[in-house]
């Protein structure tokens, strides 16, 4: 049966050298393109439209095969012919290690598109979280705190409002509430002004949600829904809410005869540690307000005791499996903030080993021809001779 | 080694079992992609967020602290002990002065004193011992009577502390000319005590937050606090009825340290190189100096008055000086004294022996993280912070944990001053090892301490 696998021209096919080097020359023309792209629209849309789809078009009907295709292929062709074609001979090492450095480099690309968390954390100078805001997705947040001095600590749930569909109910057992979700909307824009008839009053007297295009960066929409309480639950209320994930604060309601808060707000990350702005740096280039660089000293908190780092530009911080980069900064009259973007991923080395596997390879695969080079010539030599 | 080598085919075989070659690499693709959107039941939340009031710069030390400023400004979160109005306070309130140092915190003396006329008396709770209510034309004031662990740099700590509550700043001569101009008066105990006046500092900008009387009295291993806030011509108005009060503060009878006069003083206007006076039981007395000079180990004489005159006695200790570390010899409680210098700055170096356990390494830390303005960590954080604490030990074998708070910047961030210490747990002793002053001094100091403390040895 192996063998017949191994003869089935379909798997010859893809097993091939050459699927190989077409895949690779298709993700170079697509790093390439996606990089142009850019410029003009952006990041988020370039991954999108180029990494993150089977196929696209260019031109408005000629097919491309996107990124996620092409990997695709590349991996079941590295495996087949990591089965089929290759030669497992000493001799053969350093094609070896190439080949699986490739394989691995495939690997830990999908690792990382699949399982690597990104989000940023922005903090004034003094504050703390134990928690990071993802860029592009929202929930539902019902939860109760207490503060104690300046810490606050927030306990409670949170539903995904992609998950979240009009006309359905959402729940949160903790507080045996629930109520239903009446309307949403991914981007939207908020009007203020006394509460409308039949809708209870939000915490910035938002009256109107008015639904917009979705931004060209979904890290910029700001989505709202409206919320319908039935009084039939922990939630003692009857009447519509609007929740706006624009408002600055969250809004009171009252869980069970206590007092609770309901947010529409980026999707929080717990972190490993309890990140604390002490202080944030920037130097400028001589005559602009250019930066040249900036940095932050952080208090990293680990089990309630916080100890002192510095994250700069090409300095990141990495803890158990995270990657605390500085990302931005603000400036203002009410003080300084310092924003941080934080990677989880698991996977961040395999780049690493992918390289120097394949880097060992190819030295290691020219310095033996080299030598079988040598040899044969010296053979030949003796031979004439 | 063949072409149809063999570990290799032997895995394929296994990899790859006949017939399900291709449904298992699918199947497996097909589950890597679907396992990656699995969605998303209600998500538990806990989260804390640390939030300072703005203009702060950093963690406020009143509110991370357990600190209120302005009112009970010294008073830690502690059970509550209640004591009865006007009458001498409290029944059970505290270990014996003498023991200060082995008493675990949230112990308090027991005190009395006299209630100025006007000023109403409120049992205090907690290390508060009392709160008196004052009425004013500015409002109603409070005055507040604290008791805590003595500090081994007491007024500058203290003083840095107030100044910090009341939204002042003063540069270091400027401070220590202010603590320089404290008013030194007796109590009727003739315990000493100082008084710091800071309507003397009207001059410095503030941030509206008045300005404050405050009087430190030293009883033993405890610091009593008198503290009155207000605008300055109420403060002027009631001052002498403040000093009043502080000097009618009277411990326990059978419980004044003997000599009070010494303990707890630190070298005036001196924040970094202070006396370690808080590891001194009651009773201590200047000793001959001792020691000699760097790398050199010199031996506690049995004679010597420090060591004659600690309670039910400590070993004699030979030790190694680290190379750079000035020895300064003994003083008072001090089995030995350094002087520690890096880049320009100056930390102080002493070794301390107490007998008995000397209340245990976690109280003993909670102490030394209060006195360098720490946040105090809940139970779970302490433990994990003592776990991850070197362990040395002595040449005589006993344990000893090196406390390292200068790696720490719990609520003060841009701490200055810490604590470098290692608690030995020796035969019927404990001794103390301590650095104490700006912290780049420490960190660059921990190995030394770490080995002059597993030198230490008991002379023959």
């Amino acid at each position: 049966m192996w063998n017949s696998f191994k003869k089935n021209r379909f798997v010859k096919i893809l097993a091939s050298f050459d699927v190989t080097v077409i895949c690779l020359l298709f993700l170079m023309v697509l790093t390439f393109w996606g990089t142009l792209y850019q410029i003009d629209y952006g990041l988020y849309a370039a991954q999108q439209k180029m990494f993150r789809t089977w196929f696209f078009t260019f031109l408005g009907f000629i097919p491309f095969p996107g990124a996620k295709l092409v990997l695709w292929v590349a991996f079941i062709n590295l495996v087949l012919a990591g089965l089929f074609k290759h030669t497992y001979h000493w001799r053969k090492i350093g094609l070896l290690f190439i080949h699986y450095g490739l394989l691995i480099l495939i690997v830990s690309a999908g690792f990382t598109y699949h399982f690597a968390q990104e989000s940023s954390l922005t903090l004034a100078e003094g504050e703390a979280a134990n928690v990071s805001d993802d860029y592009h997705e929202w929930e539902i947040a019902l939860w109760r705190q207490t503060a104690k001095g300046d810490t606050v600590t927030r306990d409670g749930e949170a539903v995904s409002l992609r998950s979240a569909k009009p006309g359905e109910t959402i729940s949160f057992p903790t507080f045996s509430a629930s109520f239903a979700v009446d309307q949403k909307y991914p981007n939207c824009k908020a009007m203020v002004g006394p509460p409308k008839t039949g809708f209870l009053a939000n915490s910035f007297n938002i009256n109107e949600l008015i639904s917009q295009d979705d931004a060209s960066d979904p890290a910029e929409n700001n989505p709202g829904v409206i919320l319908e309480f039935s009084g039939k639950s922990a939630v003692n209320l009857i009447g519509k809410m609007i929740v706006y994930g624009g408002a600055p604060t969250a809004t009171p309601i009252e869980v069970d005869g206590k007092p609770a808060f309901i947010a529409v707000r980026r999707v929080k990350h717990p972190l490993p540690i309890t990140l604390q702005l002490i202080a944030f740096r920037k130097t400028e280039y001589p005559g602009t307000d250019k930066a040249r660089s900036f940095e932050s000293d952080v208090a990293l908190g680990h089990g309630g005791v916080f100890k002192k780092a510095n994250i700069s530009m090409n300095k990141p911080y990495r803890e158990a499996g995270f990657t605390f980069y500085q990302a931005s900064f603000a400036q203002s009259g009410q003080g300084q903030t310092s924003t941080f973007a934080i990677v989880k991923n698991y996977g961040r080395m395999l780049p690493y080993i992918c390289c120097l596997m394949v880097g060992g390879g190819l030295i290691l695969h020219f310095v033996m021809r080299l030598f079988q080079f040598a040899r044969r010539k010296k053979l030949g030599e003796n031979h004439a001779a | 080694m063949t072409n149809k080598s063999t570990p290799i085919d032997a895995l394929k075989r296994v990899v790859f079992p006949a017939g399900l070659s291709v449904p298992i690499l699918l199947g497996a693709l097909a589950l890597f992609v679907a396992g990656c959107d699995s969605k998303d039941g209600p998500r538990v939340i806990h989260e804390t967020e640390i939030k300072p009031r703005m203009g702060g710069g950093g963690m406020p030390m009143d509110a991370t602290h357990g600190f209120a400023a302005g009112q009970g400004g010294d008073q830690p979160m502690m059970p509550s002990m209640g004591a009865p109005t006007g009458s001498p306070m409290g029944q059970d309130m505290g270990a014996p002065m003498g023991q200060s140092m082995g008493s675990p915190q949230g112990e308090s003396p027991e005190v009395e004193f006299d209630a100025p006329e006007g000023w109403v008396f409120v049992p205090g709770s907690g290390m508060r011992l009392a709160t008196f209510k004052i009425k004013d034309a500015e409002g109603e004031k409070e005055a507040t009577v604290v008791a805590l662990p003595s500090t081994p740099d007491a007024y500058g700590v203290n003083v840095r502390r107030w100044l910090g509550q009341l939204g002042m700043d003063l540069p270091g001569p400027r401070l220590e000319s202010f603590i320089a101009k404290r008013e030194a008066f007796s109590t009727v105990q003739k315990i000493s005590g100082a008084l710091f006046d800071f309507t003397q500092l009207q001059d410095v900008p503030d941030k509206g937050k008045g300005f404050m009387l405050a009087a430190m009295i030293d009883a033993g291993g405890r610091t009593l606090f008198v503290k009155l806030t207000g605008g300055i011509p109420f403060l002027r108005k009631n001052k002498q009825k403040f000093l009043a009060l502080s000097k009618s503060i009277r411990v326990k009878a059978g419980e004044a340290p003997d000599g009070a006069a010494s303990g707890g003083e630190a070298p005036g206007g001196d924040i970094q190189a202070g006396a370690n006076a808080t590891e001194a039981p009651a009773g201590s007395a200047s000793g001959s100096p001792m020691g000699t000079g760097m790398g050199q180990a010199p031996t506690m004489q049995a004679n010597d008055p420090a060591f004659s005159q600690v309670p039910n006695g400590v070993s004699r200790l030979t030790w190694q000086t680290p190379t750079g570390w000035k020895s300064l010899g003994a003083k008072g409680m001090r089995t030995g004294s350094f002087a520690v210098t890096y880049a320009g700055k100056t930390a102080d170096g002493s070794i301390v022996q107490l007998p008995g356990s000397a209340g245990g390494v976690e109280s003993n830390v909670r102490r030394w993280m209060e006195q360098v303005g720490l946040t105090q960590l809940d139970d779970k954080a302490m433990r994990a912070f003592l776990e991850s604490q070197q362990r040395i030990r002595t040449k005589d074998g006993f344990d000893g944990t090196l406390i390292n708070l200068a790696a720490v910047l719990n609520g003060n961030l841009t701490q200055e001053n810490s604590i470098l210490a290692v608690l030995i747990q020796g035969r019927n002793e404990t001794i103390f090892v301590k650095l104490t002053g700006p912290r780049s001094v420490l960190l660059r100091n921990v190995d030394a301490l770490a080995k002059l403390s597993s030198s230490l040895a008991v002379a023959n």
